[in-house]
């Protein structure tokens, strides 16, 4: 069996997975339960303002933002892991499966999990929307389902990666949930400043180098945040970043969408590096 | 071609502490060849390294030195290639998420590209009624009936089967050696691991023997009960023991000893000579009542090539 068709294979079966397990039926509803509801009261309180109401993406952007990185990792993070020790990568790879096609068809099948959640909300919120007269920007709306689908693809490989990389569930777990801190609370802006911190004497310098915005612009959450606010400068929230008023080079939408694909190619490559020669 | 050949594969696990790491070394310069067609018995004591060995065999683990190739091929370079034409039944395996039993046949024969019947397969281990619920249910022996039934998918060259009767009932036991057998005149290679002497002698050509991480004896089974030394016995039950009979009979070539334990009698020879034995006290004024015979029993012969774990 050709490789292609192992991988098509086993997305297949593993996306069946998520049904027979219910994990697909969860997301799908959390993502339209919160998009349905948000749009219902954002359109409540736009007829009793009864000011210009604000676009229908908007909310569901600054929602979505926060609760697609969580619910990734939250998800997603014992994918490889419980495999592992249940014994059923055992079965799995005493069939002419290889490695790769584990962690890459896992990524593959859960990215297409929490997309369609993704876009079955959106496609949801459009009618509740509509009838309430939030207005709908087709531009901005595919625009914003694409970068959330991108964000949706980066910290699912982030949570696959480290799945393939841990030997227990439970630190599974404890890394995702510092994977969400780390990038989403910001930690990760910290650690150049600590570094600058320490390395001036333990004394804070008069400027701030260039070099500590361009490891700022590094955290995915930072660049998903630079690629929408690059496109779509009308919209905010959703993230701790805040986008620079003049971008310089790596904080445009260009750079970064090198920097989402770079985390999706780095996490699935350590994982699999490190899924390539373990013992199971 | 030789089915399974490793050369001179070592095996040493490592835990990393706080104080320095421990070393287990779980197999130890190990060489086997089993030969294409034939069924191979691996047996040895708990903790010899038998399912270390079959990891090594399907990569489920690397070896720390030596060459790994089953069918031809390196095992390090070409797994998925090997797996291709290998069945497997490992130990420890668990269900994959929720799945059925029938989605785990159809599962293994599409990524073999295989047309199996999945009810034929399931018929033929016997677990026609669970095959439509979850693995997750299923008792040991069921879920091993559909394990068994996974490695069958797609005809393999080569059957590997890690203690495939565990916990299997006497007529699930049955099943798995005709189904060994069958597999075997079909033309596949069968290497299995067991623990149980019986279950190796009924299918077996050959065994190889492991224990402490190290192989002790390869060869057949009778060959092996040759090479352990002639303590098969014949016990007769008799009316009197005839004292210048005893004589006779201790001074017939191949026996060894004779005991008396009014009114029987045990005579420890070799096969050959208990014929001879039983003719002796039949032809004297006595009445032979019973007569038992027993053959170098398999757990002498399993006791006598190990004694312990891995070091």
């Amino acid at each position: 069996m050709s490789r292609l068709a192992a991988l098509a294979l086993f997305v297949r079966e593993d996306l069946r997975d998520t049904v027979r397990e219910r994990q697909l039926y969860l997301l799908v509803g959390i993502y339209v339960l919160l998009g349905v509801l948000l749009t219902y009261s954002e359109g409540r309180t736009a007829a009793r303002l009864s000011g210009s109401a604000p676009p229908l993406t908007a909310g569901l952007y600054a929602l979505f933002s926060m609760v697609t990185p969580l619910l990734a990792l939250a998800f997603f993070a014992s994918a490889v892991v419980e495999k592992r020790s249940s014994g059923a990568l055992k079965v799995v790879l005493g069939l002419p499966i290889d490695r790769a096609t584990v962690v890459f068809g896992t990524f593959l099948a859960r990215s297409l999990a929490i997309v369609a959640a993704i876009v079955v909300s959106f496609a949801a919120a459009v009618p509740v929307g509509l009838a309430l007269g939030l207005p709908v920007d087709p531009a901005q709306f595919v625009g914003v389902v694409a970068a959330l689908v991108l964000l949706a693809a980066t910290f699912t490989a982030l949570a696959v990666g480290l799945s393939s990389t841990v030997r227990t569930s439970t630190r599974a777990t404890a890394a995702a949930f510092g994977v969400f801190v780390l990038f989403f609370f910001q930690l990760w802006a910290q650690l150049p400043r600590i570094a600058l911190y320490v390395a001036h004497g333990f004394s804070w310098p008069a400027t701030t180098p260039e070099w500590v915005a361009f490891v700022d612009a590094l955290n995915p959450m930072a660049a998903y945040t630079y690629l929408v606010a690059g496109l779509f400068p009308d919209l905010e929230g959703g993230t701790f970043v805040r986008p620079p008023a003049e971008p310089t080079f790596y904080q445009t939408p260009a750079f970064a969408l090198a920097v989402l694909a770079g985390w999706i190619v780095l996490a699935l490559g350590v994982g699999y590096w490190r899924f390539r020669t373990t013992d199971l | 071609m030789s089915a399974i050949e490793l050369r001179g594969v070592t095996k040493r696990y490592r835990r990393f502490g706080i104080r320095g790491s421990r070393t287990v070394t779980a197999l130890h310069d190990l060489d086997l060849t089993v030969r294409s067609g034939e069924i191979f018995g691996f047996l040895g004591p708990n903790g010899a390294g038998k399912s270390t060995t079959i990891d090594l065999l399907l990569d489920y683990a690397a070896p720390t030195s030596g060459s790994v190739r089953v069918l031809g091929h390196d095992v390090a370079t070409e797994s998925a290639a090997v797996r291709d034409r290998i069945g497997v039944l490992p130990d420890g395996y668990g269900p994959i998420g929720d799945r059925t039993g029938r989605d785990h046949v159809e599962f293994a024969i599409n990524a073999k590209d295989a047309d199996d019947d999945p009810d034929d397969l399931i018929d033929r281990v016997g677990m026609q009624g669970p095959a439509d619920y979850p693995v997750a249910e299923y008792s040991k022996g069921m879920a091993q009936r559909l394990m068994l039934a996974v490695a069958l998918a797609g005809e393999p060259d080569l059957l590997v089967l890690d203690e495939p009767s565990t916990g299997l009932d006497p007529n699930g036991a049955r099943t798995m050696r005709r189904i060994v057998r069958e597999e075997n005149e079909r033309g596949a290679t069968v290497f299995f691991s067991s623990h149980i002497m019986e279950q190796v002698e009924a299918v077996c050509d050959r065994v190889g023997i492991l224990d402490g991480g190290e192989l002790v004896a390869v060869d057949s089974i009778d060959a092996l009960r040759e090479a352990a030394g002639g303590s098969a016995a014949v016990t007769l039950e008799l009316s009197a023991v005839p004292a210048n009979v005893v004589d006779y009979v201790r001074a017939l070539e191949g026996v060894v000893d004779v005991e008396i334990d009014e009114p029987s009698v045990t005579v420890t020879c070799d096969d050959a000579a208990k014929a001879a034995v039983v003719a002796a006290f039949y032809d004297s004024p006595a009445t032979v009542r019973d007569v038992t015979t027993s053959e170098t029993s398999l757990e002498d012969l399993f006791e006598r090539y190990t004694r312990g774990v891995a070091q």
